[in-house]
């Protein structure tokens, strides 16, 4: 299963690398109020910026969420059934909920991407940063949440044929 | 394009979001699948897609957001300071001899560090780790238990600060201040009713919360225990004060504010000699994996609620409320059921974001104080995090997998609870005072 | 093609949330256009912020998500720095200037060309006279004032002047605004108009209030509409009736806004707030800044010297007989910036 391993692999280091955003964030909140409270100068580009990388960190880190199982979910009733019986549930559900909106998703990021590529858009205030690259996040998150649903689902099947792989 | 009929798009769709929560799908997806669904069968048509991107640009570009990311940091790094623990620990041996002691104990340290984060799975999170192990061995009743450490946890999110009240008075164009507020009698009260209720119920049945024993008392004198309690009371003050205390001085805004109280606590860590790198790097990957779980629901909600609304489910709920003819206090009534069986199903952002821009212009129609109802909507959804089939704190104590606790008994341990909420929302409704007051206070 | 007896509803949002009183701009449009079109023709509306975010109705209206949205230029210089002139200009035209300019002098035409590069059809639809000004906790006599003073202001070339000045642009989220002015985070800000800032509250937390407004002595809104849904779906009398309502609905607006600011200062002036006033030198020195920012503009964007030139051109022509009607008519002669370089980059003849 080389295609599992690589989007596994993949979403692993992307949530281990982007997992450390918060410590930026953090440290830009707390700035901020320094430069502002103790020496009057708050920055021009400080509210943006950290709203954009903010965007940027809980967004590309959701594949690596699903590879770990941690998006909210309900086991009340899948609680009370067997084991193979949840991963054909599962499968299901897949197919139903989570291709055709990560699909709709992908590309509708993708042409909202474009447009904003097209025109360069940069941001409306004083500091006139680009926002371009930030409407890109939603394409490229997508691409990574949509190989993460393909990496489990293939798992499940594995798991369904008897192979060791529970997921 | 079906063009289907705005009331069976309501019907559909919560009927969809009902069988879709049940197959154990996350959320998120199943929200956002069935505004795939539904935004193909609607009256709009299938061009209502291409919102579904601008909305979730709309959450990713909503700085105040970031207040849940870094409350949740801020949890990890309390957890990990132990400061929990230790207030735990000298309210345990003060009300120790009391019966039902310990579950009261549960009830005011969650109180306690309701006032400093914004979130409510850190404190569900160690309580469950902390007190229900504990309780158990002393022989308290497992499901009253349960319900007082979900109903104490989830305090966290009604007395400020609050990611919740946050939203909503981002949503309702008002002052954060003021929300906050206005929330902090109503999850006094809350506070009080839970205790209460634990207080009489093991009275009435010693058998439910026993007293610990005099041999374990015995351990520490009076004058200990007082150090103990005034000792672990210092990390809290600090904290609430790093965070309300910066917010109510107009140091920082409320977002700085959530990551000020996350570098306090990192301090914290520190300073009680638990800084490792391991340490960091766990509180970086829980951080990561929670808040993405909580704002990618987001990100489904978003689109879910664009296709709601866009195809005039809002109308029908609307034209639904107003059209029943009950009076000022008949359609309260209803506006409060609608969103407590919303509870049930969808998550509090959720139920803010369709909710909100219905039922506050019926609201002000009728003529009821806007600052009052945002807050009776917040008490109301208190209950939202206990009931099933979706409710976070259940979640949170299901994920620590306490041994011999079953999911059974967390679901007949919230009940009570649950019904102490709905008098609180009754208090808080007789009395409007107990909302509108404060606010007058802080702001001159 | 279009024909009159295809039933037809076009479905609009605005900028405007329910909660900013600006939204009844877009309201009454909606009742206008849905009390002429009869049963055939409809509108359907949602609040701002209900279908999309404020700030990307432009794209959605743009892709022909929403067929229609009404809108205000100052939030879509990221888009073109061009649409920063035609939302609003600092002590530039009025808004009389603004309908002599739109509906006689060319600005019309110009307004279509920036937007149509994205595929969108502008109908200058409402606006409203001089914004406040600045409200806030410290009071500001003369441009020394300023310096120092941490001010939550809108816009680009707005943030400029303020540093120009030694005062500093706070960028915050709309719903930290008032929190943060109450708290002392901030030491001003603009909002908007008197009776919108008064649904706000800013009397409860305020006690100065600087004027006049120079940021924005006027603002225009557009209700945009899809370049597609505009060519192919409506009939020509369709579109006359759409202009039409705009134009009717412009002047509405106008004086809706207006007439209750009497109410709006009212409610600040019965909390006793002082007003200041900036002296003539010092808007002149404020003006001084707001040309040399808006030359650089020009040089980088033609189309932004287009339009800004065309304002200005107006201002020229109608100089001298606003001079003679004075005092009896409306608005103010200004100081002009240096004209022939504004020519220039326009690439004017
Ligand atoms: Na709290
Ligand atoms: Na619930």
């Amino acid at each position: 299963m080389k295609i599992v391993k690589f989007i596994d692999v993949l979403n692993e280091w992307v949530g281990r690398i982007f997992s450390w955003g918060i410590i930026v964030l953090t440290l830009l909140a707390v700035l901020e109020v320094i430069r502002r409270y103790i020496f009057n100068a708050p920055s021009i580009w400080g509210f943006e910026v950290t709203t954009q990388i903010f965007g940027l960190y809980f967004m590309i880190i959701a594949g690596y969420g699903l590879l770990y199982g941690s998006h909210v979910s309900i086991d009340v009733f899948t609680y009370y059934i067997s084991d193979k019986k949840k991963a054909i549930v599962d499968i299901i559900a897949y197919f139903i909920f989570f291709f055709p909106f990560t699909l709709i998703c992908l590309w509708e990021g993708y042409l909202f991407a474009a447009k904003a590529w097209a025109i360069k858009e940069t941001s409306m205030s004083v500091w006139g940063g680009p926002v371009f690259p930030i409407k890109t996040v939603i394409f490229v998150s997508f691409i990574l949440l949509f190989l993460q649903g393909v990496s489990q689902v293939i798992k499940k099947i594995a798991f369904l044929r008897g192979g060791k792989t529970s997921c | 394009m079906l063009g289907l009929s705005p009331e069976w798009l309501v019907i559909l769709m919560f009927a969809g979001l009902f069988i879709g929560l049940f197959s154990g799908h996350p959320l998120a997806f199943v929200l956002g699948g069935l505004a795939v669904i539904f935004g193909l069968i609607g009256s709009w048509g299938p061009s209502i897609y291409s919102l579904f991107a601008n909305r979730i640009f709309g959450t990713m570009d909503n700085y105040v957001l970031l207040a849940i990311p870094l409350f949740i940091f801020m949890a990890q790094f309390l957890d990990q300071s132990g400061v929990t623990e230790s207030l735990f620990e000298a309210l345990r041996y003060m009300l120790g001899p009391l019966r039902g002691g310990i579950g009261i104990s549960v009830i005011m340290v969650s109180t306690v560090f309701a006032a400093c984060t914004g979130v409510i799975g850190a404190s569900v999170v160690t309580m469950g780790l902390l007190a229900l192990p504990m309780m158990l061995k002393y022989g308290y009743d497992k499901q009253m238990t349960c319900g007082a450490i979900c109903s104490g946890g989830t305090l966290g999110i009604l007395i400020p600060p609050s990611i919740m009240l946050v939203v909503m008075a981002s949503e309702a164009t008002m002052s954060v201040g003021q929300i906050f507020a206005g929330a902090v009698i109503p999850g006094l009260i809350l506070a009080a009713l839970y205790t209460g209720y634990i207080a009489i119920r093991c009275f009435v049945n010693p058998q439910m919360g026993p007293p610990i024993s005099p041999e374990e008392l015995a351990k520490v004198t009076k004058k200990q225990i007082g150090m103990m309690v005034l000792k672990s009371l210092v990390p809290p003050v600090i904290l609430i004060l790093g965070v309300l205390g910066t917010l109510f001085a107009g140091i920082a805004t409320p977002t700085e504010a959530s990551g000020g109280g996350a570098f306090l606590a990192f301090l914290m860590v520190v300073a009680y000699g638990k800084f490792s790198w391991k340490n960091l790097q766990e509180a970086i990957v829980k951080t990561a994996r929670t808040s993405t779980m909580v704002l990618i629901v987001l990100v489904g909600a978003t689109c879910f609620t664009g296709v709601f609304l866009g195809n005039g489910g809002g109308d029908v709920v609307t034209r639904f409320v107003l059209g029943l003819g009950f009076g000022k206090w008949g359609t309260y009534a209803v506006m409060m059921i609608i969103i407590f069986i919303l509870g049930m199903f969808i998550d509090w952002l959720g139920i803010v974001l369709i909710c909100f821009p219905l039922f506050l212009p019926i609201a002000t129609q009728l003529g009821f104080d806007k600052l009052w109802f945002v807050i009776i909507i917040a008490v109301n959804l208190q209950a939202s995090f206990l009931t099933p089939p979706f409710g976070y704190a259940l979640f949170y104590l299901r994920g620590i997998a306490v041994k011999g606790v079953e999911t059974i008994d967390i679901y007949k341990g919230i009940i009570p609870y649950v019904i102490l909420m709905v008098i609180g929302l009754l208090i808080c409704t007789i009395f409007p005072q107990t909302i509108t007051w404060l606010p007058t206070l802080v702001v001159k | 093609p279009a024909n009159a007896a295809d039933k037809i509803e076009l479905k609009m949002s605005s900028v405007w949330s329910s909660g900013i009183q600006l939204i009844e701009c877009d309201r009454n449009f909606v009742k206008l256009v849905n009390a002429m079109g009869g049963d055939n023709f409809k509108i359907k509306f949602f609040d701002g912020g209900t279908m999309v975010p404020s700030f990307e109705l432009f794209d959605a209206v743009a892709r022909g998500t929403l067929d229609m949205g009404g809108d205000w230029g100052g939030y879509w210089p990221g888009k073109d720095e061009a649409f920063n002139v035609i939302g609003s200009q600092p002590m530039g035209l009025s808004i009389n200037d603004y309908m002599l300019w739109i509906y006689q002098g060319g600005g019309f035409d110009l307004i279509q060309e920036a937007y149509a590069k994205h595929g969108i059809v502008a109908l200058p639809f409402g606006g409203h006279g001089s914004e406040s000004g600045i409200r806030g906790n410290k009071p500001i006599n003369s441009l020394k004032d300023l310096k120092g003073m941490k001010i939550r202001m809108g816009g680009k070339l707005q943030g400029k002047i303020l540093k120009d000045f030694g005062a500093v642009q706070v960028n915050l989220a709309g719903s930290e605004v008032y929190q943060a002015l109450e708290k002392g985070v901030i030491d001003a800000c603009e909002y908007n108009i008197p009776t919108v800032d008064s649904l706000m509250g800013l009397q409860e937390i305020t006690k100065y209030w600087a004027s006049p407004a120079w940021h924005a002595p006027a603002a225009i809104f557009s209700v945009l509409i899809n370049k597609n849904v505009w060519d192919t779906k409506l009939t020509p009398a369709q579109r006359e009736m759409l202009k039409t309502a705009a134009m009717a609905n412009f002047l509405w607006s106008f004086t809706f806004f207006e007439y209750n600011d009497i109410a709006g200062t009212k409610k600040f002036l019965d909390k006793k707030i002082k007003i200041t006033k900036l002296g003539d030198k010092d808007l002149e020195a404020i003006q001084q800044s707001i040309y040399k920012h808006t030359l650089e503009a020009c040089k980088t964007n033609p189309l932004f010297a287009k339009i800004a030139y065309s304002q200005y051109k107006f201002l020229q022509d109608f100089a001298q007989w606003r001079s003679i009607a004075s005092p009896f008519s409306h608005g103010r002669n200004v100081t002009l910036p240096d004209m022939n370089a504004i020519k220039a980059a326009a690439g004017v003849k």
